[in-house]
């Protein structure tokens, strides 16, 4: 009996990262199709596209975009939709995981 | 189970850990009145509740997180407590050496992808021009002529403006030698100091007239000086200038009023008697001396109420006593005798400092012959000189 609720339990959470993984999986495929949704506020969001681009490219393309932001081992890189752009204009590559912060929910345009 | 458990945890651990978390704080800083660019300088934001201690920096302009003349950039999550919506931040530019900073400006966070914080000006130090230093006597410019046993007043005047119109506040000069530096110790000989230098604001538009003043004394060193006066602006940026002169060279000496050999019987020598003789000047001197009956050149040292004692019975050692009785013949060997034209004597006496007084001993004496009785007068010249005595 005891065995079988701890059992259960372990399923349960289990279950529920995949959730979350699949989740995270699905805004990440959705770039290969009409674009990543947005939502008001910070957004974590992984790329899947063929050819990489600048964060200023992005920016431009989604004037909601406020910030695109990524962290190497300590240190958070941005480029900050401020004037023409603040900030460092770096390469968003496949796979990598970006913090995009949008005014509004939208969807995400890419290059 | 377990495995399968384990790889859905790290491979949410890493999607979750390796997403940023930022918050920016943009602002601009104009270069300053002084056209010092503002690129290259450092702003501090910090959050006053934590203190300045716990901060995060950047570099304005293209070299820092920006890329921007004149903008900076900082993510003020990146702080130890980092920020929340509804913090108010503070940000300056620190002064980084070329004594140019700002006024702090706060910013308030808000829930926004980024918050800019209010333009600031980069702050120039006070400007300071137009600075002389010289004693009362203008003619010849740039050199100070000292008064012996005494001070002189120096005066560095300089004319002083806050690019942005605040106060002067805080004018203080130092006069120091050239064997000196501004940061030396204050020492009569070398190093003056005034921190309460007279401020006439009203001088002409926002220009200030700064007036420092000094009492110089008599033993300062010859040569070479400089004035560098300074003042603050209401942020604590000091501007500074400089004006050089130079201190002439002071020969002087003193002694006691009067000798008095006392009661001295005929053909016989007097008592020793010391005279003290101070440096006055700053400079080394040797002594110079004549004597004079009544005129000068007249060959006695002494006029008296029945006759008179020659210039050559006067006698002195400036260099050891010789006290007691004496003979004649000890009087003539241990004494060199007065002349009545100008002589240099080696004396080698040091100018004043703090640990030397200057001031020296010289033994005196004199000797009567049968002839002379009453009172008797005469005077001894003595002199500072920079001749090598004999």
């Amino acid at each position: 009996m005891k065995f079988g609720f701890s059992k259960k339990k372990n399923i349960l959470i289990l279950g529920v990262f995949l959730i979350l993984a699949i989740s995270i999986m699905l805004v990440s495929s959705l770039s290969n199709s009409s674009g990543i949704l947005l939502r008001e506020g910070k957004n974590g969001v992984f790329f899947n596209v063929t050819n990489s681009f600048n964060a200023s490219t992005l920016i431009k393309l989604n004037p909601e975009v406020e910030v695109v932001s990524y962290k190497e081992g300590n240190v958070t890189f941005g480029y900050v939709n401020f004037m023409k752009g603040l900030g460092d204009d770096f390469e968003i590559m496949n796979g990598m995981p970006y913090e995009i912060y949008s005014s509004e929910n939208s969807t995400l345009i890419l290059p | 189970m377990k495995k399968l458990f384990l790889f859905a945890f790290v491979f949410l651990a890493f999607c979750v850990a390796e997403v940023s978390a930022a918050h920016y704080l943009v602002g601009r800083v104009n270069n300053s009145l002084d056209g010092v660019l503002a690129d290259g300088h450092v702003v501090v934001v910090w959050n006053p509740t934590y203190g300045i201690s716990e901060n995060v920096t950047d570099t304005i302009g293209p070299s820092g997180n920006s890329g921007t003349s004149n903008y900076y950039m900082v993510d003020c999550e990146a702080l130890a407590h980092s920020c929340v919506v509804g913090d108010t931040l503070y940000a300056k530019v620190l002064n980084t050496g070329d004594n140019h900073n700002s006024e702090n400006v706060s910013v308030n966070v808000t829930g926004a992808g980024y918050d800019v914080i209010s333009s600031v000006l980069l702050n120039s130090p006070i400007n300071v021009s137009s600075v002389l230093v010289d004693d009362s006597i203008l003619t010849p410019l740039n050199q100070i002529d000292l008064v012996a046993a005494s001070k002189r007043k120096v005066t560095c005047t300089s004319v002083m403006e806050d690019p942005e119109g605040g106060p002067v506040l805080n004018a203080s000069a130092r006069f120091f030698s050239s064997g000196s530096s501004y940061g030396s110790v204050d020492d009569n000989s070398t190093h003056y100091t005034n921190s309460s230098c007279f401020v006439n604001s009203s001088y002409s538009g926002n220009t200030s007239l700064v007036n420092c003043t000094f009492e110089v004394f008599y033993y300062a060193n010859s040569g070479n000086w400089t004035c560098l006066t300074s003042a603050q602006d209401n942020l604590s940026m000091r501007g500074n200038s400089t004006d050089g002169t130079f201190i002439n060279s002071l020969l002087s000496v003193g002694v006691q009023s009067k000798i008095d050999f006392g009661s001295v019987g005929t053909e016989s020598v007097s008592n020793e008697k010391i005279v003290n003789v101070t440096n006055y000047g700053n400079v080394a001197i040797n002594l110079s001396l004549y004597g004079y009956g009544q005129n000068p050149g007249d060959g006695l040292a002494m006029n008296c109420t029945t006759g008179n004692v020659t210039i050559g019975d006067e006698r002195y050692n400036l260099t050891s006593s010789n006290p007691g009785l004496i003979t004649g013949p000890q009087f003539d060997s241990n004494y060199q005798n007065l002349t009545g034209l100008y002589t240099v004597r080696k004396f080698d006496l040091n100018k004043k400092n703090n640990s030397f007084n200057a001031t020296k001993p010289t033994y005196w004496r004199i000797k009567l012959h049968p002839v002379v009785t009453g009172n008797c007068s005469g005077s001894v010249v003595f002199g500072a000189s920079s001749q090598g005595g004999v």
